[in-house]
């Protein structure tokens, strides 16, 4: 596999661009309240909230307004899922913060690293929820079910980071193109 | 130019990891600080939900529309078979149908005997769920409908067979549902066979518990609960679910006549408050 | 420009040693996470769900208790509670208006638990309402939602079907207190036995804690049952109390204050023993008001003092038996020997009364016994003298406790010289001697062990233990104390003629069930000094004496009276004459038991019921 190298985009003029990993985000956080019946999940809790997390972490370009964005999002997630309120605040932004620790390391890592890191820190998160349920809340889930959710979790990393890789990229290129005219 | 290595770099990337530290420390500190059950919470998550309502109602549709469709073409192949089952069905009901009949006018006859009030009608809203909370935290529903519609706090919410919870919370145009099988949920149940008073409580997982059961009751097994109305707010008759008996003698789990998973279509029942008739004292009747 | 490449060059080259370290911490976290995962998993899902299990304690059923053909005396059943935790209460007024209105809670309980919360720790559970009604149970169920920190909850209740009619016997249970706690150790469940059968069995009737592991969250919420290891529930006591005649008892001695016991004089097993005024134990077991207990405490009859084995009297009469031993075994008098009752008999310098102002005439032992004739023992009390006396007495088991088997038996009085000079440092006076042999002066005896003495004068010279639990006769053997079966003998026939014969002091209380009767001696037991001006104008009547200054009545006696089985002691304070009112109670509860005698007994069983409907066929 080819190192996913993503530019800085904040350099380059990719307009609202940068806006779209939040409306992934925020997307899930509506899409998980749908009455919609996952059967075929079990009592695996997905948390496919963590990729656009990870994917804005590990931008090369900074913001200031990303950790405000995500937890405002975690605020937004713990009042509409009914979780306590600060749940989902607190592992996003945990999330956030352990993913942001790894940005220079990923930087031009490839994917299968930058998957293999997603993994190690969904467990990681994973973990802290599944403490802070033991600790805060009405919690009736086995630890090896936050195990085995953790791992289904990043089998759809790819699935969901590469395109938002390939946008991003994509649009990049566009806008230096169009520079460049 | 290069981001990463200048100086100002170095103090920015400290920064933002300062302030998603404060953050995260402000995540744990509202996790911490604010009661869960805080009625103040109550009030911002139905407001929130009234806020993203039309929202997820709209985003609901198109899920919901495929699944009826895959339900319905699914159902297609046996449309023969299930027109006979439907047939055999109605046969059967048609003479259930003149058997309560008959106990209905009883019932009034009797009802006029000991003059008691005429029983209020049960008048069935139909709303439709917008959000499924279940979550290892909570088991609710949001539904599409509240005080515009005269949905309020405490009534009695059911599904296509029976029970499935109770309006916990109602705001301008939804409502919050708390299923059966919710943590926080109990309901005054009676099981009809023996006639054994007790309390379905929610486990936060599918099956509830039947709790506070006599020291010497005599429960059956596959035996139909119905809500009891003891204690208000909930009428009296609502079918729950079936018992299930632990073999092993623990607790008895209940199978509820509704899968409260996935639900689209709920009703909620609205009526005056039925009091459950005066002269039944359960623990009189009962053991003693 | 070229500085700032080489800068960030060198920099990416730290970035990537930090990077490299990061990533083979890394690795090796997941290589161990999987391993955990994997290999491990098992183990360790266990070891994180030992950190929330909850291990509890599970109250066994309390052991039962029934009476000899298995009539349940103390049963259990389950009470309705709702409990409130301090800490998880988020609006203190708003949550205790609801709870007033669905549990009918007054204004003063409503203090009382604001008081508790303040004081009390915030994590610790305060019952709010006890033995709670099933729609305000469920109504509170209903609104747990919007009432954080209420908890319904369920306990134990033990509930006394007989009620009153065995009160002191059963006792009642009541919630443990920090002194249970330091005189017992560790108590499982929320009551103890606090009197009676209750208290002196507890540790039979409660049993062995169970365990159970629940997976709890933070919040103290059952998640999920893991494992329960049932505990063993106490276990049940069969009591010697035959229901039957216990009630007949409590029946026959309502309206007066006193008590009485009725028990087998080979095996010690008391068939029934009352005392009046009684309460209600279960009243008792759910908490009673502490004015209601004060009032009962203070109050002149007693209703909660078990005058069976705390009420001590003068003999009185029934004494005369024992001061008649005394004298046979000595050999200071024949029992031929008469002597005259002129109704007065002098010693030095006072008078001493017959109960018969105009006097018995010539009177021999039997004769004396049979119409309690007072100056007959008076005079034989000097002949013996009070050291024989009180030797006797302590033969027959007075003037210490008869080791029953309930907590706060009394030992009674048997005066001595010794004594005398213990208790009121001077001398033993010849006068004290005289009185002493018609049972009156510092003599006090315990309704109980006048039936264990009335029971060695029947069965040969035994002296049993009373005891409450059935078929156990067999763990303290009889003890024989010595007295000479020909002497007995003549006291039995003294005995026999003071029931059975015209001018008996119980004649009208005689009986005849078959061809069997009763033997037995009344008692008259003065509680006030007679004036010697009230004597020449003629003693003042019971009745129109105060209560408390009236005679108290007492019997002793025993049936059959050719083979004795049964004996029964009956005490009624103030009742008046003990042949008047004392000994017709005795023959109405003799023939009830002579008459369930005549069908065939049931024996002493625990399977509850079965017994009863005996098969009137078989005999036993």
């Amino acid at each position: 596999m080819t190192p996913l190298r993503r530019p800085d985009v904040s350099a380059a003029d990719g307009g609202s661009l940068w806006l779209v990993p939040y409306a992934v985000l925020a997307g899930f956080i509506l899409l998980d309240g749908l009455p919609i019946d996952y059967q075929w999940l079990g009592r695996i809790e997905l948390g496919l909230y963590f990729v656009p997390i990870f994917f804005i972490a590990i931008s090369p370009s900074e913001r200031d307004f990303a950790p405000f964005g995500i937890i405002l999002l975690g605020l937004v997630n713990d009042v509409l899922s009914e979780a306590p309120i600060g749940y989902w605040t607190f592992l996003f932004g945990l999330f956030y913060l352990l993913a942001m620790g790894q940005r220079s390391l990923l930087q031009e890592a490839r994917l299968g690293a930058i998957w293999a890191n997603f993994l190690v820190l969904c467990v990681a998160t994973y973990l802290a929820g599944y403490f802070i349920g033991l600790l805060r809340a009405d919690m009736a889930i086995g630890l090896g079910v936050y195990f085995s959710s953790a791992f289904v979790t990043s089998l759809f990393f790819p699935l969901l980071y590469i395109p938002l890789a390939w946008l991003e990229t994509g649009a990049l290129s566009a806008s230096l193109l169009r520079r460049d005219e | 130019m290069a981001k990463i290595g200048g100086g100002v770099s170095e103090t920015r990337f400290v920064s933002t990891t300062g302030i998603a530290l404060l953050c995260v420390l402000v995540g744990v500190l509202l996790l911490f600080s604010l009661p869960r059950d805080d009625p103040r919470v109550t009030q911002i998550r139905q407001a929130a939900f009234d806020v993203f309502m039309p929202i997820m109602d709209t985003l609901g549709r198109p899920f919901v529309a495929l699944r009826e469709t895959t339900l319905e073409v699914s159902e297609l192949g046996g449309l023969r078979d299930e027109n006979h089952r439907l047939l055999a069905e109605n046969q059967a009901l048609r003479l259930k149908i003149n058997e309560m009949t008959q106990s209905q006018f009883l019932m009034q006859q009797y009802r006029a005997l000991l003059d008691l009030p005429p029983e209020p009608g049960l008048e069935l809203l139909p709303v439709r769920v917008v959000a499924d909370l279940s979550s290892p935290f909570v088991k609710t529903l949001v539904a599409k409908g509240g005080e515009n519609i005269g949905i309020e706090a405490g009534l009695a919410v059911i599904g296509t067979n029976g029970l499935i919870g109770r309006v916990i919370s109602s705001g301008q145009q939804s409502s919050r549902i708390l299923l059966l099988t919710d943590f926080n949920s109990n309901i005054p149940v009676v099981a009809l066979a023996s006639d054994v008073h007790a309390i379905l409580a929610g486990r936060n997982n599918a099956s509830p518990e039947l709790q506070f059961i006599p020291r010497k009751a005599e429960l059956k097994d596959g035996d139909l609960l119905v809500t009891s109305g003891r204690g208000g707010r909930i009428p009296i008759g609502l079918p729950v679910g079936l018992l299930r008996l632990d073999a092993d003698g623990g607790v008895p789990k209940v199978e509820l006549l509704d899968d409260v998973k996935g639900l689209i279509h709920v009703r909620v029942v609205k009526s005056a408050q039925i009091e459950a008739p005066p002269d039944i004292d359960p623990s009189a009747r009962k053991g003693r | 420009m070229a500085l700032f490449e080489n800068e960030a060059g060198l920099f990416s080259r730290r970035l990537f040693v930090l990077g490299a370290t990061q990533a083979s911490l890394f690795a090796l976290l997941a290589g161990r996470l999987q391993y955990l995962q994997v290999s491990q998993s098992a183990n360790y899902e266990t070891l994180a769900e030992a950190n929330r299990v909850n291990i509890s304690q599970l109250t066994p059923a309390r052991g039962l208790i029934t009476d000899r053909q298995g009539t349940l005396l103390a049963d259990n059943d389950r009470k309705l509670l709702v409990e409130l935790v301090p800490e998880q209460i988020r609006d203190l007024d708003g949550t205790l208006a609801e709870l007033q209105e669905h549990l009918g809670l007054s204004n003063g309980r409503l203090r009382e638990l604001r008081r508790k919360i303040k004081r009390g720790p915030s994590f610790k559970a305060i019952t709010v309402a006890e033995d709670v009604d099933w729609d305000a149970f469920a109504a509170i169920n209903l609104r747990l939602p919007f009432l954080p920190g209420v908890a319904p909850r369920t306990g134990e209740k033990r509930i006394y079907p007989e009620g009153e009619t065995l009160a002191h016997v059963v006792g009642y249970v009541g919630d443990k207190t920090a002194a249970d706690l330091r005189r017992m150790g560790r108590i499982v469940g929320d009551t103890v036995g606090r009197s009676g059968v209750e208290r002196e069995f507890e540790r039979d009737l409660r049993g062995t804690a169970g365990v159970r592991h629940v997976e709890v969250n933070a919040r103290g919420r059952n998640v999920r049952e893991l494992e329960t290891t049932p505990g063993k529930p106490g276990q049940n006591i069969t009591l010697s109390i035959d229901v039957a005649l216990q009630r007949k008892l409590s029946e026959r001695l309502n309206g007066h204050s006193g008590s009485a016991v009725v028990m087998d004089i080979e095996t010690g097993e008391l068939l029934a023993m009352a005392s009046v005024p009684s309460f209600d134990p279960n009243g008792f077991s759910r908490g009673v008001e502490a004015s209601t207990w004060e009032k009962m405490l203070v109050a002149e009859r007693k209703p909660l003092m078990n005058k069976a084995i705390r009420g001590q009297y003068s003999p009185g009469s029934t004494f005369k038996m024992l001061v008649a031993l005394a004298a046979l075994e000595e050999k200071l008098v024949a029992p031929e020997d008469e002597i005259n009752c002129s109704g007065v008999y002098p010693f030095s310098g006072e008078k001493f009364h017959c109960w018969r102002p105009e006097g018995h005439g010539q009177v021999n032992m039997v004769q004396a016994i049979e119409r309690s004739c007072d100056s007959y023992f008076y005079d034989l009390a000097l002949k013996v003298g009070i050291n024989r006396i009180e030797a006797m007495a302590r033969r027959f088991g007075l003037g210490a406790a008869t080791g029953i088997n309930l907590l706060g038996e009394k030992n009674g009085t048997i005066p001595g010289r010794d004594w005398k000079r213990a208790n009121y440092d001077t001398g033993w006076r010849a006068g004290e001697t005289v009185i002493t042999g018609i049972g009156q002066g510092y003599l006090l005896t315990t309704p109980l062990q006048l039936v264990v003495m009335t029971a060695a004068l029947a069965n040969g010279g035994k002296l049993v233990t009373p005891t409450l639990l059935a078929g156990q006769s067999a763990q303290a053997q009889p003890r024989p104390i010595g007295v000479a079966p020909e002497h007995l003998a003549i006291v039995q026939q003294g005995m026999y003629r003071a029931v059975n014969k015209p001018d008996g002091t119980a004649y009208a209380s005689s009986l005849l069930i078959g061809n069997q009767r009763m033997s037995g001696k009344t008692g008259t037991v003065q509680v006030r000094r007679i004036s010697l001006t009230e004597r020449e104008e003629g003693v003042i009547p019971n009745s129109e004496l105060d209560w408390h200054l009236r005679d108290h009545a007492l019997f002793v006696g025993y049936v059959p009276h050719r083979a004795p089985r049964y004996a029964i002691s009956v005490v009624i304070e103030h009742g008046g004459g003990g042949g008047q009112v004392a000994a017709p109670i005795a023959r109405d509860i003799m023939v009830d038991l002579l008459r369930s005698q005549e069908t065939p007994p049931p024996p002493a069983t625990p399977t509850p019921k079965a017994a009863a409907s005996a098969n009137p066929g078989e005999s036993s």
